[in-house]
């Protein structure tokens, strides 16, 4: 098919459009005008997945993406600083044709979860879509001016999604995760200011040309002796721009993932926010910040990710140990696995730091597999919510007796979170300590000791979903409120078909990992090669 | 080959397809769906085991990129398979009756179609992910019968804990594993070897050691194995008594090439200490239950101890034995529990597994009674019982190894093999209480109304046959010759037997260690002692010893006490999570709107004081120029022609 990625982002745009155009009393359309957006999305999504070819073997990012898309899109002459040169420039590779399938399955079941939504129906649309597209054009954008386009346009919907839509508190929350993640939006613009004026080339008239392209900076065609080329004399506070602007990229990437200690807007979002838009702020949005991560961080400087291997681990492992105890302690089920994302986000970055085959394609894989599983959990989540409107772990308890379909899934979501083998978040994390513990033996670049620590991460999701099974779900048949009995009912239909799709993912990818790490073997492979040569070039320089 | 596969495949899955299928078809016909599955598993893994001995069964394939796992049977696997699977079997049929009438009881032989099945493919697995794969899995649905009566809040808390314990002994084993995969490229239990001793292989090989001392219940672990017993008995002679906590030995005879000599001494060490304390714990305790349990741990001991002392055919021998008479002495007890139940719905409410409620069941019944004894026998080590060949193979390695390290090592390596002795005399001890004070003597629970004995072949069948596999020429054709196992040299070869010239003095000492134990328990706990009349009111121990022993030496207490600390721990996270991370987040919120307030304060101020100051000018000039545009037309046209002179006398100029 032509053009997929653009279908895949312009689809819902259009359908943005069109509800415009529609009364809004008229609800019933509008969301099966949304559902049929993102059903599209969904099947263009899956058709992306099965045509992804994972056989060729790239030697420069140039060679790495497929589906590719470029067409001018700014151009004007900045007179003697040249021209001002912005792409529509798309393409896909191993790291973000994953997230994108993803993100498309996300975004049906969350317009599945949102389908008994009552007010203002029409704005909500209208908001989901458009952050379905910019969803898309963030993982798929190869221009760094496009991405961060879309990266910033990501943060309008969500903002008023919480604010209008969330909960009692909803007001704080939202602007606490707008500023936050302008906050950290900032920091990447800095850095891509600093990128553009690097990277380039000089045509036969000896003009220079910059560009954002995201390509072009991975594969290091940086212009002699500029702000962020590698090896230039260019120095603040005794290290070079190149490690500021790392670490710039890094604090503004891991406020969206989010890790330690940039992690408290997100129990807050997540309490707030209705049931649909939790699911994609887990589901997906945090894996922008990991996305980034890949992408940005640590593909355009190798140089100093391998410098700065050691701390971005120990910013994961310390992720993964306290943001597991914090959950330990909370009584609200939807802060509890908040707080989980963050200690399950902390995987990401464990995976990443040790820069071995295992270690990345761990992390990417935990990316997808916390995708399902956590979506799933907030879906879980709004099940009792929806019936309560309580999500206090001592106002039920027993529910196993009364409702056992919903604790069937409970239980496997559970345990899938906390790394049962045979489902999916298992592989991420074994493929994490994998990379993290025998990084040491492979390349040095951090030693094993932090992979060693993370492993209380098991024990320690164990303690909270365990002890949480323990109060709620087993045990006597009890309810806090008298008039809640009547609505604990069992799922419904909706219900079924929003987490059976999810956990029957959970169990294939469990079970047989390499239908995602077969096809993007390649790009993983040569991104850890990429990064362990370039950078050691780079060092050397 | 292909052959092979689908035949494997059948042996390892047959189960838990039995089981789901079981679930589906209802409670009522659930137990006979289960059990059509499993008659054809465990007369498959019959067949496996014939042509195991005589071709091993390998398949690998890829898992992840760069990656491959596999299966292997060879014998030791395929003689487990079978063990597990006639085990598993017993406990099907048993369970059918046990649980008549439950209404989870679909649900139930699901949950035990999924556990036999993770337990045999733990068992084929050669590649040490793979089998970490199912160890956790055998762990996860271990958790799910421990608590399947999950409506009751003490018996969900044990699941919990029981799963806990385990979790974080397998943190050690995932870091073994990861390290034995990754930095020294061993990753399959077919192909290790000794290795140059390293850090690294230290480290692992305490990873390793940890992970098994979780799973087989030894110390500082051995807690969970009592909480277990909140489970369905049938459930805890498979899980707890045969199979799951045998995952452990099973390791480590699997890993022993490559351990090194520290962590074979600890190996030893700890063993011989579970043995004991465990023995010691069973000795006080009330309910029939948890003697088994503690029994089960201190056998393991004596098995973990076997690995350490390079006795590892003796300790495999045991964990064969082992299985059969404590899944008999369990199904046993859960006879007994099953008719009490029965006494308990006529009569008063108690306890129905509290041995003080017990007494004179002998004549109740029968079956159960001499099933039990043969089953206590062996286990207390008795000539003539298939217990005594195993534990005699383990008690003569461990004196053989101490008298080759005592020079090397100091006399300290003595210890560990009196431990084991001192242990054979406590065995009997406990084993010959429990039965004087369940069978014999008077009922404490006037049951003397009711005759009804175990009726139904579900109940007979398991014990008899169970009992018959605790005698000795089940197993080995001498009954003195702790080397003669019929599987012995198809296992481990001729070579293996180093300790042929078995010393003749061991035995005779475990011999009256054994006949002296049950002579001490006689004397104390007998029907015709003191003790027994006044059983019914006995409370727990008040001695120090006592008390240590009822209580386990304060493992299980203890684990409450770490649970409490760290529960208070995470809340001292949270508050440093709300109260200093998140406020000097909302402080620099706060900070930015009092900043941007002064701003707001000098904009109005300053200025916007200029610009009304401007505005106020031009208004000020306004009004008085306002006289001029009156609004009348002649006037507008003087004005207009006043300006229209200015500008031509200012372009002329």
């Amino acid at each position: 098919m032509e053009n997929l990625l653009s279908w895949l982002i312009f689809i819902p745009f259009i359908a943005a459009l069109v509800v415009g155009f529609i009364p809004k009393d008229k609800s019933q359309l509008i969301k099966i005008i949304a559902l049929a957006a993102t059903s599209i999305q969904l099947v263009l999504g899956l058709l992306l997945f099965f045509q992804f070819d994972g056989d060729t073997k790239p030697s420069l990012w140039s060679e790495a993406f497929q589906f590719t898309e470029l067409e001018p899109w700014i151009h004007f002459k900045l007179g003697s600083i040249g021209s001002l040169q912005v792409d529509y420039f798309v393409g896909v590779d191993g790291i973000s044709m994953p997230l994108v399938t993803l993100s498309a399955l996300l975004l049906v079941i969350g317009v599945i979860s949102s389908w008994k939504l009552e007010q203002k129906v029409k704005g909500y649309f209208i908001l989901y879509l458009i952050l379905s597209g910019s969803l898309i054009g963030c993982f798929v954008a190869l221009d760094f001016f496009l991405f961060y386009v879309f990266f910033e346009f990501m943060l309008l919907p969500m903002f008023f999604l919480i604010g209008i839509w969330g909960g009692p508190r909803r007001s704080y929350a939202s602007i606490k995760f707008f500023l936050y993640t302008l906050f950290g939006s900032l920091l990447i613009l800095i850095v891509m200011i600093g990128l553009y004026l690097s990277t380039g080339s000089i045509d036969d008239a000896g003009n220079q040309i910059n560009t954002f392209s995201l390509v072009q900076m991975m594969d290091g065609s940086f212009l002699e002796n500029t702000l962020l080329a590698p090896g230039s004399s260019f120095v603040l506070w005794g290290s070079s721009l190149r490690y500021w602007a790392f670490i710039l990229l890094l604090i503004g990437f891991i406020i969206k993932l989010p890790a330690v200690p940039f992690h408290t807007w997100l129990p807050d979002a997540h309490v707030e926010a209705p049931t649909a838009i939790s699911v994609l702020l887990a589901g997906v949005l945090l894996k922008v910040g990991g996305y980034g991560l890949f992408r940005i961080c640590y593909a355009i400087f190798p140089d100093i990710a391998i410098e700065l291997a050691q701390p971005v681990a120990i910013i994961g492992m310390i992720s993964i140990v306290y943001g597991g105890m914090v959950a330990m302690a909370q009584n609200d089920v939807k802060k509890l696995i908040a707080y989980s994302s963050v200690s399950h986000m902390g995987f990401v970055l464990l995976g990443l730091a040790a820069l071995t085959a295992e270690g990345v394609s761990g992390s990417l894989f935990q990316m997808v597999s916390h995708g399902f599983i956590s979506g799933a959990l907030f879906l879980i989540v709004g099940v009792i919510y929806d019936r309560t409107h309580d999500r206090q772990i001592e106002s039920l308890s027993g529910l196993a007796s009364k409702m056992r379909q919903y604790t069937f899934f409970v239980v496997l979501f559970f345990f899938a979170s906390l790394g049962l083998p045979g489902l999916s978040g298992f592989v991420g994390e074994i493929l994490v300590f994998m990379g993290a513990i025998g990084a040491e033996s492979i390349n040095g670049v951090i030693p094993s000791w932090i992979g060693m620590v993370s492993v209380l991460g098991l024990i320690i999701s164990a303690g909270y979903y365990l002890w949480t099974l323990q109060r709620m779900f087993f045990g006597k048949y009890w309810t806090r409120e008298a008039a809640w009995d009547v609505k604990m009912v069992d799922l419904s239909a909706r219900e079924w078909l929003m987490l059976v799709p999810l956990a029957l993912l959970t169990l294939l990818f469990g079970v047989f990992p390499s239908l995602l790490l077969g096809p993007i073997e390649n790009t993983m492979n040569f991104f850890v090669e990429h990064i362990m040569n370039q950078g050691q070039t780079y060092l050397n320089l | 080959m292909k052959g092979d596969m689908i035949h494997m495949a059948f042996l390892l899955l047959l189960p838990l397809i039995g089981g789901l299928v079981a679930f589906a078809s209802g409670k009522t016909k659930a137990p006979v769906v289960a059990l059509l599955g499993m008659i054809p598993g465990f007369l498959l893994s019959l067949l496996m085991l014939n042509s195991a001995f005589a071709d091993v069964i390998v398949y690998r394939w890829e898992w992840v990129p760069g990656y491959e796992l596999g299966w292997r049977i060879d014998e030791a696997s395929a003689l487990l398979i079978a063990l597990v699977n006639f085990i598993s079997l017993m406990v099907h049929l048993f369970s059918a009756t046990y649980l008549k009438g439950d209404a989870g009881l679909n649900r139930f032989y699901a949950k035990l179609g999924f556990f036999t099945t993770s337990m045999l493919c733990l068992l084929a697995a050669d590649h040490l992910l793979l089998l970490f794969v199912f160890w956790e899995l055998v762990g996860f649905s271990s958790y799910l019968l421990i608590g399947f009566w999950f409506q009751d809040p003490a018996k969900a808390k044990a699941a919990r804990e029981a799963f806990m314990v385990n979790r974080v002994a397998d943190a050690g084993l995932l870091i073994g594993v990861v390290l034995m995969i990754t930095v020294l490229d061993l990753q399959f239990l077919s192909e290790l070897s000794s290795q140059n001793s390293s850090f690294l292989l230290t480290l692992a090989g305490f990873g390793l050691l940890i992970g098994a001392l979780g799973k087989s219940a030894q110390f500082p672990f051995f807690g969970w194995l009592p909480k277990a017993m909140a489970g369905p008995t049938p459930v805890s002679a498979l899980i707890h008594a045969a199979t799951m906590v045998a995952a452990g030995v099973y390791l480590l005879f699997r890993v022993q090439p490559i351990l090194i000599p520290a962590v074979q001494s600890a190996t030893a060490i700890l063993g011989a200490l579970t043995a004991f304390m465990a023995a010691v714990a069973a000795i006080t305790q009330f309910d029939i239950k948890k003697v088994l349990a503690y029994s089960t741990i201190s056998q393991l001991g004596y098995m973990v101890m076997g690995i350490g002392v390079g006795a590892e055919d003796a300790s495999f021998f045991h964990l064969w034995t082992h299985a059969f008479f404590k899944a008999g002495l369990f199904l046993g007890a859960g006879a007994v529990i099953n008719y009490l139940h029965h006494v308990n719905h006529h009569n008063h409410d108690f306890d129905a597994q509290d041995m003080r409620w017990m007494g004179g069941l002998r004549k109740y019944l029968p079956v159960t009674f001499i099933s039990f004894v043969i089953c206590g026998l062996a286990l207390s080590g008795l000539p003539l019982f298939s217990g005594f060949l195993s534990k005699e193979g383990i008690l003569t390695g461990a004196w053989l190894w101490a008298s080759q390290n005592a020079a090397s090592q100091g006399w300290w390596v003595y210890l560990i093999s009196d431990l084991g002795f001192v242990t054979a005399l406590l065995t009997p001890i406990y084993v010959g209480r429990q039965i004087w004070l369940v069978f014999f003597g008077e009922s404490r629970s006037h049951m003397e109304q009711y005759d009804k004995a175990e009726p139904v072949i579900n109940f007979k069948l398991p014990l008899i046959v169970l009992g018959i596999g605790a005698l000795w020429f089940m197993h080995a054709i001498n009954p003195f010759d702790a080397h003669g196992w019929h599987f012995g040299e198809i296992l481990f070869g001729q070579a293996e037997h180093i300790e042929s010239n078995i010393p003749l003095y061991t035995m005779i000492l475990s011999i009256a260690l054994a006949i002296g134990g049950i002579a001490i328990s006689l004397v104390f706990f007998g029907p015709k002692s003191k003790k027994t009349e006044s059983f019914s009111q006995a409370q727990g121990p008040v001695s120090f010893i006592g008390k240590l022993s009822f209580n386990s030496w304060y493992v299980e207490k203890s684990y409450d006490w770490m649970s409490v600390g760290y529960l208070k721990l995470t809340q001292v996270f949270n508050r440093i999570d709300r109260r200093i991370i998140d406020r000097i987040v909302d402080s620099v919120g706060v900070c930015t709107v009092v900043f941007s307030k002064v701003l707001a304060i000098f904009d109005r101020e300053v200025i916007d004081g200029l610009v009304n100051f401007a505005g106020w000018i031009s208004k000020t000039v306004g009004a008085m120029l306002t006289g001029i545009q009156s609004g009348k037309i002649q006037n507008q046209l003087v004005w207009l022609l006043v300006l229209l002179i200015a500008i031509i006398l200012w372009f002329q100029f």
